[in-house]
């Protein structure tokens, strides 16, 4: 059995002395210099650290950037060939669609203008100096954010989480420690590893920092999570992953969570009205579905249909249903495959339901992937598990009814035809949707430069600091004599 | 380790027995049980377990709808069934507001499909409590519903029949007078009629969670005998986290109504909550008073049992029963770490030889359970066919060898349910190296943990935050 070895790469350095061994998924091993020992490297030394950071201007960093991105080729970056390597053996991602999310991390990510697009979220007057507001008082206030030292507890669904980590803590001049997952072990470090390669004794090279410990490692992360050492944790990950980092949030220490989500989407009675309008959703819709094999949360996993809920109209759902599942399986296989292996629990959960025919019609249930129309109109109950490709489409009379199933758990609906989304899009934030899109490009979520889970994501990563100047226009205060104010 | 030879006649008849009737093992000693060859066991398995496929294809339409959706049409290899196991997903692969909405109608429907047995004249019209659709049940057909809602998630529903929990009840007899040895092996098996041994177990008499082993024992030894501290654990009551947690996935869609007969039974669930540590403490003054110098057989958690033997201690109470008192428990201790004197602790407590204190694994998935014998292994019941599944990707691990991972098996012995099952059981197992106890056959270690708690910390983007209220400070609110 191949033995694979993490690093952990600190500050530029890339510490190799390989002592703990952990149990990866699918029997995989791998083995990583203990985090103990290291936790000195692993932090600041001192606060000053961050003072060459901030002597950068953005215009330094954009061009740091985009000379990283054009070393990150896969064909000849060594790093990404170890990361791809890693990701075979420890995502449940295949590995063709890994490399194709890495391929297009230049274009995706590091270009001028989407690195520009990431500036404006926050403001290049913020993250460039000091930005003047006159107030009302006569107090200038001169607003500028901060990165400050912070841990990113990333997502490893894919590879572009880490890609996106490093950019948005070089745009805000940061100070980074990736707890890399252990289903991603490869990207953040090949990164760390790239910009050593092109500029070793760069601030940003140096302040990007990747480290595998085993999540919930209490010796571990009691020590790190001091307010001393950081100011912030990014945290990607759902309720056991969150609630356990809580537990180190004290005042001090500042949380930003980016939940786990599930997405869905509306088909509006036009849909149905012609044969034309059926076949142009089914394929919009399989591409939600299918497209990076469900793993994400902007895939489709529940639709709901208007429908009057008369036989013709379940008619035309089965039919649609067959049309949206045969779509699936023409997906281009660089997007989207079938299951290499199912798990036998999810695999009874949709046998129950093809028994039930009265209730439900499955078309598929397998490793194509499937299709459940929910005949009675109500949802089925693993809809926020739905994988392998398989879509719950639920008949609803009309969108009152849909919106009872809406919960803050939603982030992308896809909506078709278009008029739905101005009819519904203020009704849908209101019930907690954070993006409505049109069908078929619910995976064409931008992040990086429209709100991220309901959040400026940028914005909110940085501290943000006034410095006042009170005396310039003699800003009241207490001390201040009346006469001194009138002589003014 | 066994001295005595085994009567080749005997031997014959239990193996020919085996190959006709599964549960004729129960007949005979377990030395005799435990002597057959492995590779000859395996012929009589493959044997039975072809038959009860072939039979299951015909008569149970979940095991049909998984033949065909995993093209298994016959089997040549006991791994050729895994496809067609059960999980603990299939007995509650019914759809939540069914339960919610009482639709007890749709839910015998579906119930039906998991067995052999034809529910379809049941009417459950009446219904609007699990409580109700029990006994429902009970009166109209042979079942005898389990019911499980371990981890606060949806509750699962296991149609058992009456035959089949008499079976359940004969293993465990079987096994629980086979495992009760003198510190030379002498038997000390209970004799019907002649000893009155009193049965403390640490749960519920009646209700959603009660052993039904209970009751065998009051009817095989005499009425009276059973002292258990709680008393009813009421179904609806039991599944109602998982109740509030899948409604709280749904949105408004799912919001609960709780059924106001459940509704109606407030006060009485908040005086048997508020009543259960009482409870429990007047049983321990009973065994620390009641029950001094007595002989006495004890069911209980590994956990609980050493909190008890610890108690005992910390009071100065030492050698508490007759010796010939048994001690049997399983679950395991709550942090997974045990002191390695524990037994020690526990027979000094209660006055019993180490041996005496007799661990267990076994589930209500199936009909048989299994004991560690003197040198420390759970041994394989002759009805129960073991598969080591590798825990990502659930693919079989070779038959041969130690191997570690998820714990699968059939089970034999039932009669209208099926007998595969895939638990969520870490375990390791032994294949083909004989076990210094003299007991022919593959084996499990001591070490049994659950598969989740060994997984590893990936975080993807795609789920839900999720959260759960606590189901009966939820049903007091309401």
């Amino acid at each position: 059995m191949t033995q694979y070895r993490i690093p952990i790469v600190a500050r530029g350095e890339v510490i190799e002395d390989y002592e703990v061994t952990y149990h990866g998924r699918y029997g995989a091993d791998f083995m990583c210099p203990d985090p103990n020992k290291h936790l000195s490297k692993i932090l600041l030394p001192t606060r000053r650290e961050m003072e060459t950071l901030h002597q950068l201007s953005l215009d330094d960093v954009v061009t740091y950037l985009l000379e990283l991105g054009a070393r990150l080729k896969i064909e000849t970056n060594p790093h990404l060939q170890w990361a791809l390597e890693l990701a075979r053996a420890f995502n449940d991602v295949p590995p063709h669609m890994v490399r194709g999310a890495m391929a297009g991390f230049r274009q995706r990510f590091l270009t001028r203008e989407n690195l520009e697009g990431m500036i404006a979220t926050v403001g290049r007057e913020h993250l460039d100096g000091w930005q003047r507001h006159n107030r009302n008082s006569g107090r200038i206030s001169y607003i500028r954010a901060f990165g400050v030292p912070t841990v990113h507890v990333i997502a490893g669904n894919g590879p572009s989480v880490a890609m996106m980590t490093l950019i948005r803590n070089a745009l805000i001049r940061g100070y980074a420690i990736v707890k890399i997952p252990s289903n991603e072990l490869g990207t953040a470090i090949a990164l760390a590893r790239t910009a050593i390669d092109m500029a070793p004794e760069h601030p940003l090279t140096k302040a990007f920092t990747a480290v595998y410990w085993r999540g919930g490692d209490d010796a571990f992360e009691s020590k790190l999570y001091h307010p001393r050492n950081i100011e912030r944790i990014v945290a990607w990950g759902g309720f056991a992953s969150v609630t356990h980092i809580a537990k180190y949030v004290r005042p001090g220490i500042d949380l930003v969570t980016f939940d786990p989500k599930i997405s869905r989407s509306i088909l509006g009675a036009g849909t149905f009205a012609s044969d034309e309008a059926m076949r142009e959703a089914a394929t919009r819709l399989a591409d939600d579905v299918g497209n990076g094999n469900q793993n994400g949360c902007t895939n489709c996993r529940v639709s709901y249909a208007i429908s009057d809920g008369s036989p013709d109209s379940l008619e035309r759902l089965k039919r649609f249903g067959q049309m949206v599942f045969d779509e699936i399986q023409r997906l281009p296989p660089e997007v989207s495959s079938p299951a290499i292996h199912m798990e036998p629990g999810f695999q009874s959960k949709v046998a129950a339901l093809s028994m039930l025919d009265d209730e439900f019609h499955v078309i598929g249930g397998d490793k194509r992937g499937g299709v459940i129309i929910s005949l009675g109109g109500d949802q089925v109950d693993f809809a926020d598990e739905l994988k392998y490709r398989t879509l719950n489409i639920v008949p609803v009379k009309d969108y009152d009814a849909l919106l009872r199933f809406i919960t803050r758990d939603v982030q992308t609906v896809g909506v078709y035809p278009e008029g739905v989304r101005d009819e519904l899009r203020t009704t849908l934030a209101l019930h907690g949707v954070q993006r409505i899109t049109s069908l078929g490009y619910m995976r064409e979520y931008d992040a990086a430069i429209d709100p991220h889970d309901g959040n400026e994501a940028m914005r909110k990563m940085c501290t943000w600091v006034v410095a006042e100047d009170c005396l310039t226009n003699y800003a009241p205060a207490l001390w201040r004599k009346p006469a001194e104010m009138a002589a003014t | 380790m066994m001295d005595t030879p085994i009567d080749a006649e005997i031997c014959r008849k239990y193996k020919q027995g085996l190959c006709e009737e599964p549960k004729s093992f129960l007949d005979y000693p377990i030395d005799v049980v435990f002597s057959l060859d492995p590779a000859e066991l395996d012929e009589i398995r493959l044997l039975l377990v072809r038959r009860k496929f072939a039979a299951a294809r015909e008569s149970i339409e979940m095991v049909r709808q998984l033949a065909n959706q995993n093209q298994v049409s016959a089997v040549d290899h006991f791994n050729d069934l895994l496809p067609v196991f059960y999980n603990q997903e299939t007995f509650r692969s019914y759809p939540q507001s069914w339960l919610e909405a009482g639709d007890f109608k749709r839910l015998t429907k579906w119930l039906g499909k998991l067995c052999a047995l034809d529910l379809s004249a049941v009417d459950a019209s009446s219904c609007e409590l699990i409580e109700e659709w029990i006994k429902s049940l009970k009166q109209q057909t042979s079942v005898d519903l389990m019911i499980s809602a371990s981890g606060g998630g949806k509750a699962a529903f296991l149609p058992r029949t009456r035959d089949e929990w008499s079976t359940f009840q004969r293993a465990i007899y079987w096994d629980f007078q086979s495992s009760m040895k003198g510190p030379n092996g002498e038997s000390l098996a209970l004799r019907p009629g002649i000893d009155k041994v009193p049965l403390i177990y640490m749960g519920a008499r009646t209700g959603a969670r009660s052993w039904r082993f209970l009751d065998f024992y009051e009817e095989t030894f005499g009425a009276g005998l059973v002292d258990a501290p709680l008393t009813y654990i009421d179904a609806d009551l039991l599944t109602l986290a998982g109740r509030i947690r899948e409604a709280s996935k749904k949105g408004e869609a799912g919001s609960l109504q709780i059924n106001p007969k459940l509704l109606a039974r407030k006060d009485e669930i908040a005086r048997i909550n508020a009543e259960k540590p009482q409870r429990t403490e007047a049983l321990i003054q009973r065994l620390l008073h009641d029950y001094r110098n007595q002989r006495v057989v004890f069911f209980g958690g590994m956990q609980m049992l050493y909190d008890l033997a610890m108690r005992f201690q910390r009071q100065g109470v030492k050698g508490a029963y007759s010796p010939d008192s048994f001690f049997f428990c399983g679950g395991g201790f709550v942090d997974g770490n045990q002191s390695s004197k524990w037994k020690q602790d526990v027979a000094d407590a209660f006055g019993i030889p180490e041996s005496s204190i007799r661990v267990g694994y076994g589930m209500q998935e199936c009909l048989s359970g299994m004991q560690l014998c003197n040198h420390g292994k759970y041994h394989v019941p002759v009805t129960m066919i073991p598969f080591v599944l590798d825990e990502t990707t659930d693919q079989p691990l070779p038959r041969r060898g130690t191997q570690t991972g998820r714990f699968a098996f059939f089970d034999l012995l039932p009669e209208t349910s099926w007998g595969g099952y895939i638990t969520s059981d870490h375990i390791t197992l032994t294949w083909d190296r004989p076990c210094d106890c003299g007991h022919k056959g593959a084996y499990l270690d001591a070490a049994i943990s659950k598969v989740a708690e060994k997984q590893d910390d990936k975080i993807g983007c795609a789920g839900t935050a999720g959260a759960m209220d606590d189901a009966t400070d939820f049903l007091l609110k309401a």
